[in-house]
């Protein structure tokens, strides 16, 4: 088998394995390019059906074209969709930077869709190669009922064999996609056919690398409007993908402050 | 991208291995100046020189103590190659993080500092890479600039790398000295080493073999079972090539044969299952698959074992003796599991595995498990089938890789040693006194087809004969003796297995045992026969149709097994194999219970009656 599909593979039996062993168990969608490819392979998992909920965490600002897009693949994927709309910004931590405080809304609305759904698992689609913190994470990552992530004991993991079992108030965080680069996740979407945000493709000489909310995230510059466009331009690229997400770049630990106190 | 190759750093703390992946990937042009200037910043911040190790080390808690805490991983793209450096912590605290990182490579770069040398933590490092499946390694020889780029130490410790990674089974590829901090040989080749005319590490990563594919015999690893349009489809993934629509397969270990109906794919597609592909299964019968089987060629089966001899890493906080229990996921399958021995750890300074009673944090050694329920196993390195781990309180403490392994207890415990002891007292003496001859009436057939009814009515009235007659019933035994047997196959035939083994006892006491149980299984009935060798032996088939069981569900279980509540229920979602020739059938369905009864106590009467009578009950 080629790349891609070993890939595909692996985190189909990461998908598989959480759903076995990890009940009740949830997926966070944010119709970005990662999470609805997670999307497709977990129909793929499940052979053509998704058999758990898949939620949004909605802050009223991501962008349009995202919008309509979840609507669109809601009835065409059949999905047991919730949306979860993220408490306002006065409910978090105010000492955050400004755009961590956006960004931060989402940690709590995870926290309350995990409340209300009492998830013992959760399944997003994060990558290592997107941020220096997120290199660092597990398959299967604990985290306590805060939603704090205890990065200086992570459980051991190999050979596909993770820690699954859920402790009081614990949950785990279930990552299918964390091996997966950038450029995979568009070759694998041109290769399947996957549909994506038209925001991503240049316009005027901009595109979004990584869709957040629309408040606290910048185009780059690039002349990228196809998909085959796109993938040419990262062969050749080094750019860092998240250069426009500004909760990243405030201030040197912005990012790990917000993933240690449970962003995703 | 065609191919991405994980490269792990292993080795000492300290000994430069985050600074050597940011400086491959900085002089390889892989670093994007938006981070360059990020971590200059962070530098300047904190008072200290350019840090390029902080490219990796990015928590905060690294960074101010300058030590990797978690694995990391980082990506390059040179010329045609492409890899992933994984950044593998050196401090024996995080060895556990050093295992996570290490079991995601294929290749590993063993970093060793020139003055220090290697340490234990290093060769450590080396046995682990061997037991995580890592076949050669590169030696870089870094900090060359503290020992005067010295040739007589850089050949020193390359000849004790040879050595050491001799001893620990690994292949050296290549011995490049270099200076991570500034770059000397590990992508620009440098002036500094008048001795060295080698390639630089990125030139030696860059002819590593790409990882070829294993030769394995085709095998699929269940690892769900999912109903879909009234089909069981089995989920799971492919080692090896060659499974495909048609072939026929035996079901490890419970040994049943079917031929594979359809191969299941979203969106559908047929073709052959690869080495490595996650799909779907449906068999050309219904026989009961569980989480953890294995599906292989029938000629070209492994064999399911519960005695295994492995070589082990432990990483638990508490110690790891014999007689502890564990659970043991080896494959899709997960199986409680004993330590039966441990067989010795390894000195690291010497390499040589020394006795030892115990496995401690960091230790590597051999130790003997038997498990619960015998498991699919393979000795072949390159099968997941070899490899394990191990858990305790829902955390995993270690893992390892079978060296040996021996058949399910029951068909190798039996040792030579042991015989039967004769009795002074016979079946004969007994049945004379008794005034009927001793036996298993064994009473088979579908939930609530009335087996345990007829089962207590016929125990009563032989009773009030004067018999010594005793009722066995399944359920019962499922509280104590089986308590420990679930509903899988192996456990439903271990548990017909134990039952018959019972009732053979009494039956050699002298009673007339009366058993009620499913027993779904032809073969489990068989071992129940011939398990009773000094009495008389009796199947009888209580018959109804499902319909008719289903109509009467006294306990409720057709309708939580029809609303999947239970899984695996004999006659709604798993099979009943009809007795082919049964001493007695029983027809529940028409017949009334009384009517039922009659002609059973007539036909045991006459078969177990010896025409004595014993005195105390008669007449009743």
């Amino acid at each position: 088998m080629d790349r891609l599909s070993r890939l595909e593979s692996e985190s189909i039996s990461i998908v598989r394995e959480a759903y076995r062993r990890v009940k009740p168990l949830g997926m966070l969608w944010s119709v970005g390019k990662d999470s609805t490819a997670l999307l497709w392979l977990t129909r793929k998992a499940f052979l053509g059906e998704i058999p758990f909920p898949v939620a949004m965490l909605d802050t009223s600002l991501e962008f349009p074209e995202v919008y309509a897009l979840r609507y669109r693949l809601i009835s065409e994927f059949n999905l047991d969709f919730h949306n979860e709309l993220c408490p306002p910004e006065s409910d978090v931590d105010p000492t955050l930077p400004p755009a961590g405080r956006a960004a931060a809304r989402k940690s709590e609305g995870l926290k309350a869709l995990l409340r209300r759904f009492r998830w013992n698992g959760v399944l997003l689609a994060i990558r290592r190669d997107e941020q220096a913190t997120r290199a660092k994470e597990r398959v299967f990552s604990p985290r306590s009922a805060s939603g704090r992530w205890e990065f200086r004991d992570q459980p051991p993991e190999f050979w596909g064999f993770y820690k699954t079992e859920v402790f009081d108030g614990e949950h785990l965080r279930i990552h299918p996609m964390l091996g997966w680069t950038e450029l995979d996740v568009w070759e694998y979407t041109r290769r399947e056919g996957i549909p994506y945000c038209s925001l991503y493709l240049a316009s005027e000489g901009r595109r979004f690398r990584s869709l957040g909310e629309s408040n606290i995230t910048t185009p780059v510059e690039s002349e990228a409007a196809t998909l085959d466009a796109i993938i040419e331009e990262l062969r050749d690229s080094n750019a860092p993908e998240r250069a426009g997400r500004a909760m990243d770049h405030e201030s040197e630990d912005a990012f790990e402050r917000l993933r240690v106190s449970g962003y995703m | 991208m065609k191919h991405v190759q994980p490269v792990v750093f292993a080795g000492q703390v300290d000994h430069g291995k985050s600074t050597l992946i940011a400086r491959l990937v900085l002089d390889a042009g892989g670093f994007p100046e938006q981070r360059y200037a990020e971590l200059e910043a962070a530098c300047a911040r904190r008072g200290v020189p350019f840090e390029l190790s902080f490219l990796l080390d990015a928590l905060q808690s690294e960074r101010d103590q300058a030590v990797t805490i978690g694995s990391s991983f980082l990506w390059l793209r040179a010329g045609e190659r492409a890899f992933a450096f994984i950044d593998a912590p050196g401090h024996s605290e995080f060895l556990k993080n050093m295992v996570s990182a290490a079991s995601a490579a294929s290749a590993a770069v063993i970093v060793v500092d020139a003055q220090e040398g290697f340490t234990d933590q290093t060769r450590r490092h080396a046995l682990l890479l061997v037991l995580l499946g890592i076949r050669e390694a590169i030696v870089a020889v870094n900090k060359m600039d503290a020992v005067s780029f010295s040739e007589v130490r850089y050949r020193a410790l390359e000849s004790e790398a040879r050595t050491l990674l001799k001893r620990a089974g690994l292949t050296l590829r290549d011995c490049v000295p270099v200076v991570a901090r500034d770059g000397d040989n590990v992508v620009r080749p440098s002036k500094n080493f008048a001795f060295y005319r080698g390639p630089t590490l990125l030139q030696v990563l860059s002819e590593l073999a790409q990882p070829s594919v294993p030769d394995l015999s085709p095998a699929f690893l269940v690892q769900d079972v999912y109903r879909r349009n009234g089909q069981r489809v089995l989920a799971g993934f492919a080692e090896g090539d060659g499974l495909e629509e048609g072939a026929r397969i035996v079901v490890m270990p419970s040994r049943q044969v079917a031929a594979i109906a359809s191969v299941k794919r979203f969106p559908e597609d047929s073709r052959p299952i690869e080495d490595g592909e996650a799909c779907g299964l449906v068999l050309d019968r219904p026989l009961y698959v569980d989480a953890g089987d294995v599906i292989a060629l029938v000629d070209r089966a492994p064999e399911a074992a519960s005695s295994l001899e492995a070589a082990a890493f432990w990483l638990g906080s508490r110690v790891l003796e014999i007689g502890d229990r564990v659970t043991m996921r080896l494959g899709t399958r997960e199986v409680p599991a004993v330590v039966t021995q441990v067989k010795g750890s390894i000195d690291l300074t010497e390499l040589v595995q020394r006795s030892a009673s115990a496995l401690h944090a960091g230790d590597l050694g051999e130790i003997a498990l038997k498990t619960d329920l015998p498991v699919v196993v393979s000795v072949n390195r390159a099968s997941g089938l070899s490899r394990f781990a191990l858990y305790r309180d829902g955390e995993i403490c270690g893992g390892g890789v079978v060296l040996e392994a021996a058949a399910p207890a029951i068909e190798k415990k039996i040792s030579t040693n042991v015989r039967v002891e004769q009795h002074f007292v016979g079946p004969a003496a007994r049945a004379a006194r008794n005034g009927h001859a001793a036996g298993v009436v064994f009473m088979t057939g579908l939930p609530a087809s009335g087996k345990s009814t007829l089962g207590k009515l016929l125990e009563m009235r032989l009773f009030e004969r004067g018999w010594n007659a005793y009722f066995l019933d399944g359920d019962t035994l499922r509280t104590g003796l089986c308590g420990d047997l679930g509903f899988s196959q192996q456990e439903r035939y271990e548990n017909v297995r134990r039952v018959g083994e019972v009732a053979a006892l009494f039956a050699d006491a002298g009673c007339l045992v009366v058993v009620a149980l499913v027993a779904p299984l032809a073969d489990a009935r068989d071992a129940a026969r011939t398990a009773c060798k000094s009495g008389i032996f009796t199947e009888i088939y209580v018959r109804a149709p499902v319909s008719v069981c289903e109509r009467r569900d006294p306990k409720g279980h057709y309708r939580r097994a029809r609303s999947g509540e239970i899984s695996e229920f004999t006659g709604v979602s798993s099979v009943y194999e009809v007795p082919q020739n049964p001493e007695l059938i029983v027809d529940t369905e028409s017949a009334t219970i009384d009517e039922s009864l009659t002609g059973l106590l007539e036909a045991v009467i006459a078969r177990y009656s010896t025409g004595e009578r014993s005195s105390s009950m008669q007449g009743r």
